[in-house]
């Protein structure tokens, strides 16, 4: 399904050269629901963005759905994201000037659908995170949490295999978060493979993997795992 | 075309920038499609034939002031000097020289009745010898040139039989084209018979409605203020002339003062020079206009676009190409133009409404309302393409940072 | 304060230099062109003569028979009198001044040989003009009144002749020769040139101003001939200077100076009395036939001193700064709604909406004083144009201090008002909305 071996990002700057991922493999089944967590600056949003394609690599190679990345252009690169990807933003990147429905709209638009199909998602994706009744309302008019189940109901109206989700719940309220972990997971349920990237361990918990970024390394988080629930306990 | 509905929405969201953008390309369009038409209209007028070789023209006055100056020997005398001048094709005497703005006018008409009904048509006399369609360069279409033995020398009203008259006037006085030898009256229930009839010729105002009416009679008037036509061989004779001939008039004959010597060249700019003024400063102003318009439009573009980065990054990141959004940009922007561009439309029609009203300036042509659209769509185009592209190299990465 | 809000317009300039660049830019030219536009109009338009301009009237009398009239002009009425006309009214006491007036020219024979006759144009009047006119003297003055009546070989000469002639001596009661004829020098004339030349605009509007100045009554005493135009409307046989003098051609001009209403009056029924008188020969045969009065202003308007070329370009270039000021209008909304967030803080930090409008319109005068002064920078160019374009207008584009004081007030105004509607709906939107969302 998604297969990385050996991913290596630098960014270079005027002075200092920053190894984001080194050596970095992974790999990710269908239906997944995969947490990554790490300290602040590890490469978690690296990560994810090269997972999403929206930046590309150094070296190794990335197959997602058994296509490589690394062979495809701009184009290809935007087709494939738009149909297999769907993306959840800490700050939620809702486009102001637009209305729900109109953002939901967004990405069915790039895919091209007929007027018809786009409403049916459309309303559909908002039914599933329970704002069909506020259609037209404007993204200023809503809460945080509000905002960001728009963002997923944009990411899940195009029906994506992958969901990426970088600290979704970031700029939540504790409440409003496990709400919409609690969406995550009941799209997760559904079949759709989830990778979200996130600050709050509790939430990690509760997805079926847990990654464990720490300088651009994957590290066996699997083996510390008992380890803290022992502590906690 | 894609998308027009949610960036008409978002436009709506815009309402005073996008209500400004309009009016400037409203108002620039209505500018620029009456300068045209009027720049149009200029240029017509002032590449009109002359049918004149106007390059082998030169003109001048003779001023005689000595008290017991010979008025006709005087006239004769410098004529056939003048003639016999190597490079010189003819020489006239005249009373008016096309295009110079002074002259002689008044009406004629084909029946005496019509002169009584001050049903006249306005015309320019010219006054000059046997040589005067030689001089001029102009074409005789019809009927025979003057003979030496009808020319009168006088300083009194003179008794004339015979006109010459140009085609554009034979055509308003006998409208079914038999002119030859039909009688013109002059006034006083004179009349002279229509001898020839000349293709094309100039007037001396080329502001006048009866520029290319004029009727040519054979008569040498005798004033001590005297207008003296030349026709040379080349360019360069006409050149050389310009510089000689004062010198030549004066070495004949001392007592009198040559003034105004010019090329028809000099005095066909010189009648113009207001159009040509006017045309230099419409395009200026259009050239300006639509340079200020076109930066404006790239100013806000530019704006919108550093504005939304974070917006572009998202879509990009949600799936949308390069190309969608080069393609979100220039709709956006084609759609202000064209909404623009009606208003215009509207607005110059009233424009042009009010000019032709108030100044009598003849209505545009109505391509160039088309044509106008073409270009400032193209304006508009080219002016979004630098800060659309700008906007397509927005990474899909910056969806994900934080700020 | 005004100092705080100057230093943060600076900052705001630095930190948008390419928007600021647009806005100064579009003033700049959108001043420059309406300048140059209004300069040659103010100029053309300009009250010539300020002190006198409601007192001196031309006079145009209806001479024209049953059914003519001046196609040309919109009251229809012939621009000269007849040489008789001219003759007859100048009989009358009322006015405080009046002249008969005729362009013509000489040819000036020098006294030394060797130098070449030329030609001058000249002015036949009579001596009151030079009062009228305000023409200045250096050397003399004007020949005395009875030569008016009676005609005397005298000449009032321009400065640049009496340069020529006499190397710019006094020159006073020094002979010149003209066509042949020997002239007394009584007065010299200093720096005159009315722009336009008001006292006949029917010889160029902004010609130079005649050079030789001598008695009316001479006319038929020399034959002296019309250099303007000689307007007939009927068939008459002119074989001489005779018939010439004694015909309906309208070849003459004629001014008078009236203190005030009253006089003015009182001279119109006077005309209107010689108009009946002259009614009973045959002449006037319009039933309505009467006598206009214009005043130098309401005569350089029926002249069409501005063409309608230039109300045209005035109209233009009023639009063309439109466009200007909207296309500033649209960058300072997006200037200034660029910087809402920070609005937001300052409005949450305890600014009042006043102080921010301020704020932002002083921002705006600051551009639009930077505009304007390129603005006349770019107007002065243009007027180089212009100059070059239209040779005869060159005397007149020149921008005088109110001129330059006037290109400052529009710029900074039209950008105040222009900055208002983005500094109002700034200062007035709700901070909140855009804490929430950046
Ligand atoms: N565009 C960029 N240019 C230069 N350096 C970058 C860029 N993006 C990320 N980096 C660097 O790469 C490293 C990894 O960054 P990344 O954003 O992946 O961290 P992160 O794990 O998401 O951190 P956080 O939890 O704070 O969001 C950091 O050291 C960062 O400074
Ligand atoms: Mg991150």
């Amino acid at each position: 399904m998604l297969q990385m071996n050996n991913i290596k990002k630098i960014f270079r700057t005027d002075l200092v050269e920053t190894h984001a991922l080194r050596d970095f493999s992974l790999q990710v089944e269908e239906g997944e629901f995969v947490a990554v967590t790490g300290p602040s600056g590890s490469g978690k949003t690296t990560f994810l963005n090269i997972t999403g394609m929206l930046e590309t690599f150094n070296s190794g190679s990335y197959l997602l759905d058994g296509q490589d990345v690394s062979q495809l252009n701009d184009n290809q690169r935007s087709k494939l994201r738009n149909e297999k990807i769907g993306f959840i933003f800490q700050s939620f990147n809702l486009i102001p000037d637009l209305n729900l429905y109109d953002n939901v709209d967004v990405p069915l638009r790039y895919r091209g659908f007929s007027a018809k199909e786009r409403k049916r998602r459309i309303e559909n994706a908002l039914e599933r995170v329970g704002l069909s009744a506020r259609m037209k309302h404007l993204p200023s008019q809503l809460s945080g949490g509000q905002q960001q189940r728009v963002a997923i109901a944009r990411a899940l109206a195009g029906e994506p295999l992958f969901l990426l989700a970088d600290e979704p719940t970031g700029n939540l309220d504790s409440l409003m978060a496990r709400q919409v972990m609690q969406l995550l997971e009941e799209i997760n349920q559904q079949g759709t493979t989830i990778i979200m990237v996130t600050h709050d361990a509790e939430l990690a918990r509760r997805a079926q993997r847990n990654i464990h970024i720490v300088d651009g390394q994957v590290s066996d988080y699997q083996q510390l795992q008992p380890v803290l629930e022992v502590a906690e306990a | 075309m894609f998308e027009i509905r949610p960036i008409l929405s978002a436009l709506l969201r815009h309402k005073s920038s996008t209500f400004l953008i309009i009016l400037q390309i409203a108002i620039t369009f209505a500018v620029v499609v009456n300068a045209s038409s009027i720049i149009k209209q200029r240029i017509e007028m002032m590449n009109r034939e002359s049918g004149m070789p106007e390059e082998h023209l030169l003109t001048l006055n003779v001023n005689a002031f000595g008290a017991n100056y010979d008025l006709e020997n005087n006239i004769r005398a410098d004529i056939e000097l003048l003639r016999k001048t190597p490079g010189v094709v003819d020489a006239v005497a005249i009373n008016q020289v096309p295009l110079t703005g002074n002259g002689d006018s008044g009406g004629i008409s084909a029946t005496q009745e019509q002169y009584d009904n001050r049903e006249s048509i306005p015309v320019g006399f010219f006054m000059g010898d046997s040589h005067t369609l030689n001089t001029l360069g102009v074409k005789l279409i019809e009927g025979r040139d003057f003979n030496e033995q009808e020319v009168i020398y006088t300083a009194e009203r003179p008794e004339v039989k015979s006109s010459i008259v140009t085609k554009s006037l034979a055509d308003k006085l006998y409208p079914n084209g038999d002119a030859l030898g039909k009688p013109v009256y002059i006034g006083g229930g004179e009349y002279v018979t229509i001898v020839g009839i000349v293709k094309k010729m100039s007037g001396s105002w080329v502001h006048s409605s009866l520029f290319e009416d004029s009727m040519i009679s054979p008569i040498v008037s005798l004033d001590r203020f005297k207008r003296i036509l030349i026709r040379t061989e080349s360019p360069q004779v006409t050149a050389k002339l310009l510089g000689e001939v004062e010198g030549l008039l004066i070495a004949r004959n001392s007592e009198r003062v040559v003034t105004g010597v010019r090329s028809l060249v000099e005095h066909r700019a010189r009648a113009y020079s207001g159009d040509n003024a006017m045309t230099i400063i419409l395009w200026s102003v259009i050239i300006l206009l639509v340079a200020i318009t076109a930066l404006g439009i790239v100013g806000i573009v530019s704006f919108n676009v550093n504005q939304r980065i974070k917006q572009i990054g998202t879509r990009r990141a949600l799936g949308a190409t390069k190309l969608d959004i080069l393609r979100y940009f220039v709709t956006e922007n084609i759609l202000i133009t064209s909404l623009g561009l009606m208003v215009g439309t509207l607005l110059t029609i009233g424009f042009n409404v009010y000019l032709v009203d108030q100044y009598d300036m003849p209505s545009f042509n109505w391509y160039l309302i088309p044509v106008g659209i073409i270009i400032m769509l193209l304006v508009g185009f080219v002016s979004v393409l630098m800060p659309a592209l700008k906007a397509s190299k927005v990474s899909p990465a910056v969806a994900t940072q934080s700020i | 304060m005004i100092s705080y809000y100057l230093k943060l317009s600076w900052l705001s300039i630095k930190r948008t230099p390419m928007l600021t660049a647009l806005m100064i830019i579009a003033i700049g030219l959108g001043i420059a062109v309406s300048m140059t536009v209004l300069t040659v109009n103010y100029m053309m338009d300009k009250d010539p003569i300020p002190s006198k301009s409601h007192q001196l009237f031309h006079v145009q009398l209806n001479t024209f028979g049953e059914g003519h009239s001046n196609s040309r002009t919109t009251d229809g009425l012939p621009y000269q009198v007849t040489y008789q006309d001219a003759m007859n009214i100048h009989r009358s006491e009322v006015p405080l001044r009046k002249t008969r007036s005729l362009s013509t020219g000489f040819s000036v024979i020098p006294a030394a040989a060797d130098k070449p006759p030329f030609i001058e144009s000249a002015r036949a009047i009579d001596s009151d003009f030079f009062a009228m006119f305000k023409v200045p003297f250096i050397y003399g003055s004007v020949w005395d009144k009875s030569v008016d009546e009676a005609p005397k070989n005298v000449v009032v000469i321009g400065q640049a002749l009496n340069d020529r002639l006499f190397d710019g001596q006094d020159s006073i009661g020094k002979q010149i020769n003209l066509n042949t004829n020997l002239y007394t020098v009584v007065g010299v004339v200093g720096e005159w040139q009315p722009a336009p030349r008001y006292y006949d605009l029917n010889n160029g509007n902004f010609n130079e101003t005649e050079v030789v100045f001598v008695p009316f009554s001479l006319l038929p005493v020399h034959e002296i001939p019309s250099w303007g135009n000689n307007n007939g409307w009927r068939v008459e046989t002119i074989n001489n200077y005779q018939d010439k003098l004694a015909s309906e051609i309208m070849w003459n001009q004629y001014w008078v100076e009236l203190s005030d209403d009253d006089m003015k009056h009182q001279y119109h029924q006077w005309l209107k009395g010689y108009i009946g008188e002259q009614k009973k020969i045959g002449r006037f045969a319009q039933k309505d036939a009467d006598a206009s009065l214009k005043n130098v202003i309401q005569w350089m308007k029926q002249n069409n001193v501005v063409t309608s070329d230039n109300s045209i370009l005035v109209g233009l270039s009023f639009m063309f700064l439109a466009v200007c000021m909207i296309n500033t209008i649209g960058l300072l909304l997006a200037k200034f709604l660029r910087r809402a967030p920070e609005v937001g803080v300052r409005r949450a930090l305890g600014a009042s909406r006043r102080e921010i409008f301020i704020q932002h319109l002083v921002d705006v005068a600051l551009i639009g004083l930077i505009g304007g002064l390129l603005g006349l920078a770019l107007g002065q160019l243009g007027l180089l144009g212009v100059k070059n374009l239209y040779s005869s207008y060159s005397q007149l584009v020149y921008m005088d201090t109110t001129l330059i004081v006037m290109a400052i007030c529009i710029s900074l105004g039209s950008s105040v008002l222009a900055g208002m509607y983005p500094a109002w709906l700034i200062c007035r939107t709700n901070p909140s909305v855009y804490l929430k969302i950046q």
